[in-house]
């Protein structure tokens, strides 16, 4: 058992709490620009340019799953995580950032903001409530991230969990409820830098306390030679289920409001494409770091996460150690706040302006959003208490379900000349339904992982349901393609 | 003079391929065993990326993007 109190200091408190209120700051003096309107709180105003896209669309890509998640899967599964994870949540969500993302730039009206209203301009209002109500049971996927911090700041600081999470959250609803995307924006830029400049002081590090990688993979082929196989003992069914949540980004909201929130689709092109370039590198990192922590720490830590915060202690000198741990804070803040600012802006533009009082003014969507921000903020606290056991399967499960749902919905939406509202509708409310059912009630027969069964039989009844109610002169039929 | 548009898509391009290649040495080289330049390639660019959006971003603000935000929002009410 490591005893991280010792080597925790006053000076990493400093740094910490310096974060904490340069950020908060950041959101007082963004107040003003946010608040003019929902366009300008929740996509500031399509006006993000590609450096203010790029941080942006880091900080939201790469969260604190990214950087704790996958440095317990480098620990625990080794090199297998870079060919079912690292690579293709590089490679595949290339598509994403260089077709898709400028097709919803430049293609739907100005009045789309949100995935909600995406599926109400695709399909029809029923599909956009259901959409609207998924998006929010997310929820959960924030409370796996803000217990990330929680832990951590347990684990290292012995601050009571209770106590870290209440003030995590306190921060993320006040900065948020402030400054909309505009705050993000900026905050999101300085938190992609901390991540990156942590990183690569990691992992220089890392060279300099083990003598270099080489002597790192010996130590771990020493432990368990499965850790050094290209596939581990991973079968093809799970390897596939690991591909299918890279994906899950395609279903991601906070991944369209920055699309809806950057000038033009050029600017998306470019802005994504530099930052998947980043991200792989960011990524392998934490891998690596992973792998690392076992070989250096695996006999005296009592759990992943313990030897990887082994290995961050004993590199970093005393007040990077607070920087990296606002990092990780910076990570679960952005994604968190993103979420918050999604589900705010789908509980009260989409769901209550858009069915129950359709007269709300501009100003009255704006403050309802912000004490929504609030609202959400204490259910993801309280929803923290489901990830006790850690946040490795936090991604699998939730980008899964997403994935599940709203995949085909989304990209055949965009592209698919015969779609109807039918075929959406159905394809979702299947999808919700077998995803339950397969995983939980019928644990995955035959080995076969959820996300793929559901989201192949959804592709199926999609296609069936679309061309079975198609009719040639549809409405419909205008939209993008 | 390259079009802004066009200088777009020649850096979207470049980046694509950078994204591929950088994939493909995290992806083999591991699998032939830790190389000591990829733990120096990793820290390296790691340093290097985001103090450069960064430097990217406040040349933006040097050139007043958030006055001309401004003013174009002011428009548009």
């Amino acid at each position: 058992m490591i005893d991280f109190e010792k080597l925790w200091t006053n000076f990493d408190w400093v740094v910490l709490a310096l974060y904490f209120v340069g950020i908060l700051l950041v959101g007082i003096s963004m107040r003003k620009r946010a608040g003019k309107s929902v366009k300008s709180f929740f996509v500031a105003s399509r006006r993000l340019t590609i450096p203010i896209l790029i941080g942006v669309a880091a900080a939201g890509w790469y969260d604190s799953w990214t950087i704790v998640g996958l440095a317990e899967c480098g620990y625990t599964m080794g090199i297998v995580v870079i060919a079912v994870f690292v690579v293709p949540e590089a490679v595949l969500r290339l598509p994403l950032a260089a077709i898709i993302g400028p097709h919803v730039r430049d293609k739907i009206p100005d009045w789309v903001v949100t995935v909600p209203d995406m599926m109400a301009y695709l399909y029809n209002g029923k599909v956009k409530l259901i959409s609207a109500i998924t998006y929010i049971a997310n929820l959960m996927y924030d409370s796996a991230l803000l217990f990330a911090i929680g832990e951590v700041l347990k684990l290292v600081t012995g601050m009571p969990m209770v106590l870290s999470l209440i003030i995590a959250g306190a921060v993320i609803v006040a900065y948020t409820a402030l400054s909309g995307l505009w705050g993000l924006a900026v905050t999101d830029l300085i938190q992609f830098a901390i991540m990156t400049v942590s990183a690569g002081a990691l992992m220089i590090g890392i060279i300099n306390l083990s003598g270099g990688l080489p002597g790192i993979f010996d130590t771990v082929g020493k432990m368990d030679p499965t850790l050094l196989k290209p596939m581990g003992n991973m079968g093809a069914m799970e390897a596939l289920a690991w591909i299918i949540s890279a994906c899950a980004m395609y279903c991601e909201a906070a991944c369209y409001q920055r699309f809806s929130a950057a000038q033009t689709g050029s600017d998306i092109r470019t802005a994504f494409s530099i930052m998947l370039s980043m991200g792989v590198t960011f990524s392998i990192s934490m891998v690596f770091a992973g792998m690392a922590a076992l070989a250096l720490f695996g006999d005296v830590a009592a759990s992943p996460a313990e030897g990887f915060w082994a290995l961050v202690f004993s590199i970093l000198p005393v007040g990077m150690r607070g920087l990296f741990v606002a990092a990780l804070c910076a990570a679960v803040m952005s994604t968190v706040s993103s979420d918050w600012l999604i589900f705010s802006t789908c509980a009260v533009n989409d769901i209550y302006r858009g069915f129950i009082n359709k007269k709300m003014s501009e100003a009255s969507t704006v403050k309802g959003m912000r004490v929504a921000v609030g609202v959400f903020g204490v259910l993801c606290v309280v929803g923290t208490l489901f990830w006790a056991d850690g946040i490795a399967n936090a991604w699998y499960y939730l980008g899964g379900f997403l994935f599940s749902m709203f995949f085909i919905p989304i990209t055949a939406g965009l592209f698919y000349k015969r779609k109807t509202a039918m075929g959406g509708l159905s394809c979702i409310v299947y999808s919700a339904i077998m995803y339950v059912l397969w995983e939980f009630i019928l644990v995955c027969p035959g080995g076969i992982p959820t996300s793929l069964f559901v989201s192949v039989t959804g592709a199926i009844i999609y296609f069936i349901v679309c061309n079975i109610t198609y009719k040639k002169d549809s409405p419909l039929q205008d939209a993008v393609v | 003079m390259m079009s802004s548009n066009k200088r777009k898509n020649v850096i979207s391009g470049i980046s694509i391929v950078v994204v591929f290649v950088l994939s493909a040495i995290y992806l083999f080289t591991p699998m032939v065993d830790g190389y000591n330049w990829l733990g120096w390639l990793i820290g390296i660019l790691n340093l290097i990326a985001g103090p450069a959006v960064l430097i990217a971003y406040l040349n933006e603000v040097r050139k007043g993007v958030f006055k001309d935000v401004e003013e174009a929002v002011s428009k548009e009410e």
